[in-house]
């Protein structure tokens, strides 16, 4: 559905000296600087996928998203969604994806998101009984009827999102992206959006790339996940194999019958101690879990343990301190 | 293509009236305002009965005639000049998102409806006009004043646009530019012969407010040309007010390509 091939975008700086005259200065000659905001990236996302794109500020992620929504114009490489070229047939390519960008509202501030929905269906070419059909819908599905005739300026931020995902949606396109979605949402109004989100992808089999901070949203929707730092892409896998690949690493918590010292065997580090409970994370590949627990035990008696995942925040943290 | 420019539009307008701005007093002060320049061209003409050979209802014609087509084409596109806003708040990434001419959406973003002022004054001037010069008004007289009002439009709407693609490379906007625009109008109201010959020039070719307020205004007025234009040249200003517009189109295309969104 997407492919991206030695994708790359640069950016170039003009350095003017400050104040007036550096300004005029800066008509004649500047001294500019290049910027790989993404550098020859390649990937290719099939139809159905649910795919997040994670990296740090900076990293190039909404410099890729506004790539392949044909915001920007990529300066090399190719890049196509279901066969059609992003900035270079715009008007094609708009008509088949949908956007959200978390920190923006595509909305009208002093409308009411009904008007937006009836406008976008202008903009978009929505048959205007299919339209109605289309809001009747999400109305019922997002829980949007209590504030549906509001101005959006008056809307909270839950209420917005919920309204900003279904003006995306009403042209039924087939790839959606969303450019942090849950910022600054409580979280029943992420649990909302996730549901909603996860039933898209479901059931109308619509393609979603996903970039956000929030690595419940990874955990609960992505079943794959792309790395980018730097404008290079650092890691692609699924969920399973990212745990696997960093989960040889796993954090096991002890209660002990008392507060004692432990002396840990190697590959094994204390991360955290609360009185008598006690973390420590080993290196699977390493050490082994029963000659764990005996080694401790040997020192105190165990009253209780278990043993669990290492968070996939704490598995990208680890990938993004590698390079 | 209109059908979604007056929805946009009265969506637009719907919005501003939650601010309940009083639309009827603006208006009465832009007109008051625009009407003052009526009175300069009668009190100079008190005192010189013509400016190089250029009478008073001659000038008032050519007045009018610029006044109502500079008010249609800010009436359309003076939303055009809310482009540097846009991009630098990136705002304009979600016209780019849309299966629509991202000039076709910005044109409705603001419409101030007070503008119709403009078209007013100049509507005055021109029923000023018309009892001086008293011309007998036959088809092709008609023709010409429709020729020269549609010429200076697209015009206009050219210099418009122009503006708004140059915010693409320098993000603020171009004072440079409203030297054409609101120069442009300026100039073309009164007769283009009693500028300096760079300047005339620069109107006539480059520009080209000057030619299609000029020509047709000559044949209209039934006036010899000491400039020596050709007399086709009236009903070719329609051709030279579109080139114009394609190619300030061409730049705008350009600029699009040249957008660099906000970080983000």
């Amino acid at each position: 559905m997407i492919h991206a091939e030695n994708l790359s975008r640069i950016f170039v700086h003009h350095h003017t000296s400050p104040g007036l005259l550096g300004s005029i200065q800066g008509l004649f000659s500047r001294t500019s600087e290049e910027f790989h905001a993404v550098d020859k990236i390649s990937f290719h996302i099939g139809e159905g996928e649910f795919v997040g794109y994670l990296g740090p500020n900076g990293a190039g992620k909404s410099t890729t998203i506004k790539m392949l929504t044909g915001i920007l114009v990529p300066s090399a490489g190719e890049v196509t969604v279901n066969g059609i070229s992003p900035s270079r047939d715009r008007i094609r390519h708009s008509q088949q994806i949908g956007v959200v960008f978390g920190q923006r509202t595509q909305l009208w501030w002093d409308l009411p998101p009904r008007d937006a929905f009836d406008l976008l269906g202008k903009v978009y070419r929505v048959d205007r009984h299919e339209l109605k059909q289309k809001i009747d819908f999400f109305v019922e599905m997002l829980q949007l009827s209590s504030f549906l005739c509001l101005p959006v300026r008056k809307l909270s931020l839950g209420q917005r999102m919920r309204c900003e995902l279904t003006a995306a949606l009403l042209h039924q396109p087939r790839v959606l992206f969303l450019d942090e979605p849950t910022i600054g949402l409580d979280i029943t109004a992420k649990e909302v959006i996730r549901s909603f989100l996860k039933y898209l992808n479901r059931e109308k089999r619509t393609t979603i790339l996903l970039t956000t901070h929030d690595l419940g949203d990874v955990e609960e929707l992505c079943k794959r996940v792309i790395v980018i730092d730097r404008g290079q892409i650092i890691h692609d896998s699924d969920l399973f194999t990212l745990r696997r690949h960093f989960g040889h690493r796993r954090l096991a918590m002890f209660d002990l019958e008392q507060e004692s010292p432990i002396y840990l065997p190697a590959y094994a580090v204390e991360v955290k101690r609360e009185g008598k409970r006690l973390w420590i994370e080993f290196d699977g590949d390493q050490l082994r879990m029963p000659d764990l627990i005996s080694e401790i035990s040997r020192q105190a008696s165990i009253s209780d343990l278990s043993i669990q995942e290492i968070e996939i925040g704490r598995v990208i943290k680890q990938i993004y301190s590698r390079t | 293509m209109i059908n979604l420019y007056i929805s946009l539009l009265m969506a637009q307008i719907k919005g501003q009236m939650s601010y309940k701005k009083s639309f009827v007093l603006e208006l009465i002060g832009y007109l008051v305002v625009n009407i003052i320049d009526l009175f300069v061209i009668y009190f100079i003409f008190l005192k010189f009965p013509s400016i190089k050979g250029w009478s008073m209802g001659e000038v008032y014609y050519l007045y009018g005639v610029a006044s109502v087509s500079y008010a249609i084409a800010q009436l359309f596109a003076e939303s055009l000049e809310k482009v540097p806003e846009l991009i630098r708040t990136g705002e304009f990434d979600h016209f780019l998102i849309r299966p629509r001419s991202p000039i076709l959406q910005i044109m409705p973003l603001s419409f101030r409806l007070n503008r119709i002022g403009r078209l007013i004054q100049g509507a005055i001037a021109l029923s000023l006009a018309f009892p001086i010069l008293q011309l007998e008004l036959n088809c092709e007289k008609v023709m010409l004043f429709m020729i020269a009002v549609f010429s200076a439009v697209i015009v206009y709407f050219g210099l418009f646009l122009a503006g708004a693609a140059f915010c693409f490379w320098t993000i603020q906007s171009s004072e440079a530019l409203n030297a054409f625009t609101y120069g442009g109008v300026e100039l073309s109201k009164y007769p283009i012969t009693i500028y300096r010959p760079w300047m005339r020039r620069l109107f006539l070719y480059i520009v080209p407010v000057g030619f299609v307020s000029y020509y047709p205004a000559i044949a209209f007025l039934e006036k010899s040309d000491p400039l020596g234009g050709p007399l086709w040249a009236s009903y070719f200003s329609p051709v030279i007010a579109i080139i114009f517009a394609m190619v300030t189109w061409l730049f705008w295309k350009l600029g699009v390509n040249h957008y660099q969104s906000t970080g983000s």
